[in-house]
């Protein structure tokens, strides 16, 4: 288990995480999201040891992680650039790896490299960005660590190397309960691949649960109303709505149809709108990317507050 | 699975990483490899040639030489890339989560890459040594000439190992800066920009420092202090103090069988070099531990590294202003504009460019104010401070004796005054002596800050020591009393308890010096003139430059300028039995005694005294002595005769001496005949000072004083000698000269210089160059021509013809008779034997001629 304890992380004067709390359960595939520069890639860094937090602590089995060669062992964190490895061969890689990991597995290794057909003894700056994503991911299966951290990694890969790599990280988290926290802005990939989401805004944890209670929290609402007599208003505003009691994450009218996105229970929203007379009501689930939209939109992080010169 | 121990897991960790490095590294070993291969082996190579032709070695074998040299000095610079190529993740920043994400201890990753980088740094240099030193083993094997520099003689061999050892030594020290200043930076440039400029700006540093504020210290050193203080703390400043050692003779040993620094000075360099390398290696760890992973590509990870570098170049910039405060305007812009340059390039930019302001505001303040303290406490006290005897464990001063202070008066020797006094270092542990070095220390500091003799306060520049001017051109009046005036120069090494040693130099007028004296009574003067005394009288002999024999011989002399002397050949034991009778009386003489006792012999430079009884005592028992005597000396040195009232010692009334400032009165003055010269002498003496006012002879291009008891007998020859301005006319010239038998000195130096007539000079000496009875002169020379030509010579010299001949005898004696045919075949014989001396005319007697008599 991860876990992050009142951790902020400064740099310089710019405060990048505030006192966060965060929990990563073994063996779940956790998913990070939040807008740019949130922290998302601070937090990965946090776990793998590199950055040590200005306050709280950050550990990984009960042990703080920072300077830990113990706990570092079990952690492979593998990052959005590639430069680092063009002067090795993916042979030299791989012994470089070695020599840290105890556990590294040569036939895995072998298995996964033979899968995907790259070459041990070619120099990795021949290597296209995607080819160098492969071979660095494999690298980290083989080390077969309990954590694996990805930091828009399947970033440059096609889409059948995509669905590989996903199908190896699926497979070495059934054999051998693998901890994956993956940040990527790619929310279909977390959503297929996540089963717990964090998400960060401008250093802070906006919510932190199970991908599927994330979804059935947060609804798209398609709903006309009619008065039912005169006493009753013709049409409502967001705060009207938001009087009933609803968690309104956006509003929107056309018309006379109400396109509303709301959290809370299916259930409890309906019977808070029955008293407004809708004549439809329709409750849809949202995907990854609507959620994350509507939720950023809620914090201030809205796309349609910047003007775009024309 | 086994479980396996987390301290064997570290280790194994720390020696991969370390395996790692290396392999990583492998085109730098072989790189650094073959220049180090180009470097000390080639330059043996090239010994080998050398010594092979006799030290002729052709164009191609220089450029082979310049090839060598400069191999080494890159070899020597890779110490930079090995550390920047190590350590890179500290600057790319595309390796900063490679690197700290891995598995390994973060003092292990040091450690490991430290040593890895290091061993491929210097390991090349040691193979390097190791076989420049079998080429140079071989060399004297196989070449016999090798054998001067490298073999049993005079081999520098020593020297090549301590420069050897010295050299793995600044390596060391160069690479832990780099890898320090790789530490404190966060890119690439900042990274080698001062890298550079931190070596030079360590030796820098403190040169700037000390001028700043310790400069022109009256007493302190301060080139002797600051050198040493390079040599330990940086690689640069290792190099310079090296020469600097090289050239001080008191740090080297120069024997016979070898050359090499002192090993005290070395071991003490070694040492001190050693803690400070451990002290920028336990810095480096510290801060490389200390740095976060972010601190990549920032400029600086830690800004302490860049306001130390940025204060010590205004500092510097400042200095102009320290030495010469018209300047301060202009130096504080120029200042501020270098000052704003670094930050633009630190800060990427103009961003606040305010708080930069600030920063130099408060950088120069900061510097003006130490400045203003430093000078108006003298350096915070450094010039002022003394030691309490309790603190001093044994002193060391340069001073050779009472001898020595005398010893350098005359023009015989030359000299400025701060030479006078000037000895070895010879150490004192008696608390009495100590005592007294201290008090007079403190008495010299006391005279300098009375401000007495500020306008004769002279300094060289910003690292020098400041002194009084010694200048002889000075007139009497400008010195009031020279008994007071600080002349002598004398050097103080104080050894503390705690280990430490201050060194002090100061000029000490003749009342100071004189409590000096008492270090004349001590067993280690006493021992020391002893050891030279022995030095002096040791003969060793050489055949095809190996030590042949050593003999002693004690050579003594009456006069000073040693122009005859006599021999007592001593066996070992003899030797060192006069050694021991010249220490012991040496020990018991008094300060009384050296001021007055007679000298009566010269061994050496050492004068014998009336009062060294067992050294006269010894030399007159010893087979081989003989009494010598002044009558001996004629026509050796004409002598002047100055009554009290024309010569003062130190521009005093009541005081003669022998030595230090005198000043004399040419008017008053007397020359002596031979006779009247031998009949003072009995009584006169060199080396004398007396609170009277006494006669003074000049004698041996040295004064004697008639000690005032017998100012009676020197009043009545006074009285008796000619009153004569002109101290040595033409008729005396030519009167001595044709009485003298060494006439050919006298034409000697009269025609110094002349090239023409060397040829007949030297057909003189030949013609002279006879061992003849102390009987007439014209029975000096060998039957035939040889001896009448040598007559005709001495009759005939200066003139340039036989009619200016006959001129010169009708005009000094117009009733002599002289055979004219006789004298002008006399003439041709004459000219057709010394062609060139017979064309050359005397007009006037060279005033110079007087000191070779």
């Amino acid at each position: 288990m991860i876990e992050l304890k009142g951790v902020t992380k400064q740099f310089d004067d710019y405060k990048v995480l505030d006192k966060i709390d965060l929990t990563i359960p073994k063996g779940t595939a956790f998913g990070l999201l939040g807008s740019n520069g949130a922290g998302k890639s601070t937090i990965l860094r946090l776990i793998s040891g590199i950055y040590s937090p200005e306050e709280g602590e950050v550990c990984t089995d009960g042990e703080k992680v920072y300077d830990n060669p113990a706990i570092k062992e079990k952690i492979f964190f593998i990052n959005d650039e590639t430069i680092q490895f063009t002067t090795f061969t993916l042979e030299e890689l791989k012994n470089y790896y070695k020599c840290f990991y105890p556990k590294f597995s040569e036939e895995l290794f072998e298995k996964l490299r033979s899968t995907i057909n790259l070459p041990l003894k070619k120099k990795m700056s021949t290597f296209s960005k995607g080819m160098k994503r492969q071979a660095i991911v494999i690298t980290a299966l083989a080390c077969q660590t309990d954590y694996l951290l990805l930091d828009e990694a399947f970033d440059g890969l096609d889409p059948t190397m995509r669905i590989i790599v996903k199908r190896m990280l699926v497979d070495a988290m059934i054999d051998r309960q693998l901890t994956t926290v993956i940040s990527s802005h790619n929310l279909k990939e977390i959503n297929e691949v996540c089963d717990r989401v964090a998400l960060l805004h401008q250093g802070n944890i906006v919510f932190s649960r199970e991908l599927d209670s994330v979804k059935g929290n947060i609804h798209k609402i398609q709903a006309v109303f009619r008065a039912a007599d005169a006493s009753m208003p013709q049409s409502y505003s967001k705060e009207e709505l938001s009087g009933t009691g609803i968690e309104l994450l956006h509003f929107e009218k056309n018309q006379s149809v109400y396109h509303l996105i709301a959290k809370g229970d299916v259930e409890d929203i309906r019977k808070k709108l029955e008293p407004k007379n809708p004549i439809v009501l329709d409750i849809l689930p949202l995907s990854l990317e609507e959620i994350f939209i509507y939720e950023m939109e809620a914090l201030g992080y809205d796309f349609n507050a910047i003007e775009i010169e024309k | 699975m086994t479980l396996t121990p987390l301290k064997s897991k570290s280790d194994t960790r720390f020696l991969k990483n370390f395996i790692l490095s290396i392999k990583n590294s492998r085109k730098i070993l072989v790189f650094i490899s073959v220049l180090q291969l180009l470097g000390l082996p080639l330059l043996g190579t090239i010994f080998l040639v050398a010594a092979a032709n006799e030290g002729e070695i052709g164009v191609s074998v220089s450029a082979f030489l310049l090839i060598s040299v400069f191999c080494l000095a890159a070899a020597v610079l890779c110490g930079i890339f090995v550390a920047v190529s190590n350590f890179s993740y500290l600057y790319k920043k595309s390796q900063v989560d490679m690197i700290y994400s891995l598995p390994i201890k973060k003092k292990h990753k040091f450690l490991s890459d430290f040593i890895s980088g290091l061993s491929v740094y210097i390991v090349p240099y040691i193979i390097g040594c190791i076989i420049f030193n079998l080429i140079i083993l071989g060399g004297r094997i196989c070449i016999p000439t090798m054998n001067e520099l490298f073999g049993e003689e005079q081999s520098i061999m020593p020297l090549i190992l301590q420069g050897e050892f010295a050299g793995l030594l600044v390596m060391t020290m160069l690479y832990t800066l780099s890898v320090l200043v790789l530490c404190c930076c966060g890119t690439l440039f900042e990274s080698i920009m001062n890298i550079f400029m931190v070596n030079g700006l360590i030796p820098g540093g403190i040169a700037v420092v000390a001028a700043m504020f310790f400069a022109n210290l009256y007493g302190v050193p301060i080139f002797e202090t600051v050198v040493p203080m390079l040599g330990y703390t940086s690689p640069i400043g290792a190099v310079i103090y090296m020469f600097y050692v090289l050239e001080t003779q008191e740090n080297n040993i120069y024997d016979s069988d070898f050359f090499c620094i002192n090993g005290a000075t070395y071991g003490k360099w070694v040492a001190i070099f050693l803690l400070f390398t451990v002290l920028y290696f336990a810095l480096t760890m510290f801060l490389y531990h200390k740095r976060k992973a972010e601190d990549v590509s920032k400029p600086y990870a830690f800004k302490v590294l860049y306001y130390i570098l940025i204060t010590v170049i205004t500092m510097a910039i400042s200095l102009f202003a320290r030495f010469d405060f018209s300047t301060l305007f202009p130096v504080i812009i120029f200042s501020l504009i270098i000052y704003m340059i670094f930050e633009v390039i630190t800060n990427r930019g103009f961003k606040k460019i305010h708080k930069s302001f600030i920063r130099y505001g408060v950088t120069m303040t900061g510097i003006l104010i130490l400045c203003v303290t430093a000078t108006g406490t003298h350096g915070f006290g450094v010039q002022d401070k003394t030691y309490s005897l309790s603190r001093v464990s044994s002193v060391e001063v340069n001073y050779g004796g009472i001898d020595n202070v005398m010893q350098y008066n005359s023009s015989y020797y030359g000299g400025y005054y701060d030479d006078y006094v000037k000895g070895n270092y010879i150490e004192y542990k008696e608390k009495e002596v100590i005592e007294k070095v201290i008090d007079v220390q403190k008495q010299a500091i006391k005279t300098y800050n009375s401000k007495v003799y500020d306008k004769y306060i002279y300094d060289n520049g910003i690292l020098s020591d400041t002194y009084y001017t010694s200048d002889y051109n000075y007139s009497d009046y400008d010195y009031e009393d020279m008994y007071e005036y600080p002349i002598y120069n004398i050097t103080f090494k104080f050894h503390l308890k705690t280990g430490g040693t201050t060194t002090r130099s100061y000029m000490l007028s003749f009342e100071q010096l004189k409590q000096l004296f008492i270090l004349d009574s001590t067993e280690e003067l006493a021992e020391y003139r002893a050891e030279e005394m022995m030095d002096n009288i040791r003969r060793i002999e050489y055949i095809n430059d190996k030590k042949y024999k050593t003999s002693y011989v004690l050579d003594y002399s009456l006069l000073e300028s040693y122009v005859s002397s006599h021999e007592i050949p001593l066996s070992k034991e003899e030797a060192e039995e006069f050694k021991e009778c010249y220490k012991q009386d040496y020990l018991e003489t008094t300060e009384e005694e050296f001021l007055t006792s007679k000298v009566v012999y010269w061994v050496g430079y050492y004068p014998i005294r009336e009062c060294f009884d067992r050294t006269l005592d010894f030399m007159r028992t010893h087979e081989g002595y003989k009494q010598l005597s002044y009558d001996e000396y004629y026509g050796v040195s004409q002598s002047i005769l100055y009554p009290p009232e024309g010569y003062k010692s130190f521009n005093r009334e009541n005081i003669t001496a022998s030595f230090g400032y005198t000043s004399t009165m040419d008017s008053l003055s007397r020359s002596l005949t031979f006779e009247q010269t031998l009949e003072l002498l009995k009584y006169a003496s060199p080396y004398y000072y007396e609170e009277n006012q006494c006669y003074v002879m000049y004698f041996d291009s040295s004064y004697y004083v008639i000690p005032s008891q017998y100012s009676d007998k020197a009043e009545k020859i006074y009285k008796e000698s000619v009153n004569n301005e002109n101290l040595y006319t033409f008729d005396q010239f030519m009167a001595d000269m044709r009485n003298s038998r060494n006439a050919d000195d006298y034409i000697e130096y009269y025609l110094d210089c002349n090239y023409d007539c060397y040829g007949d000079i030297q057909k003189a000496f030949e013609m002279r160059y006879i061992d003849y009875p102390d009987e007439n002169l014209s029975d000096y020379f060998a039957e035939g021509d040889q001896k009448k030509e040598y007559l005709l010579l001495k009759k005939y010299f200066g003139f340039t013809s036989a009619n200016e001949y006959m001129l010169y005898l009708d005009e000094n004696d117009s009733s002599a008779e002289y055979d004219r045919q006789e004298i002008e075949n006399e003439w041709q014989e004459y000219s057709e034997a010394f062609p060139q001396i017979s064309y050359n005319r005397i007009t006037s007697v060279r005033s110079e001629l007087y000191q070779y008599q």
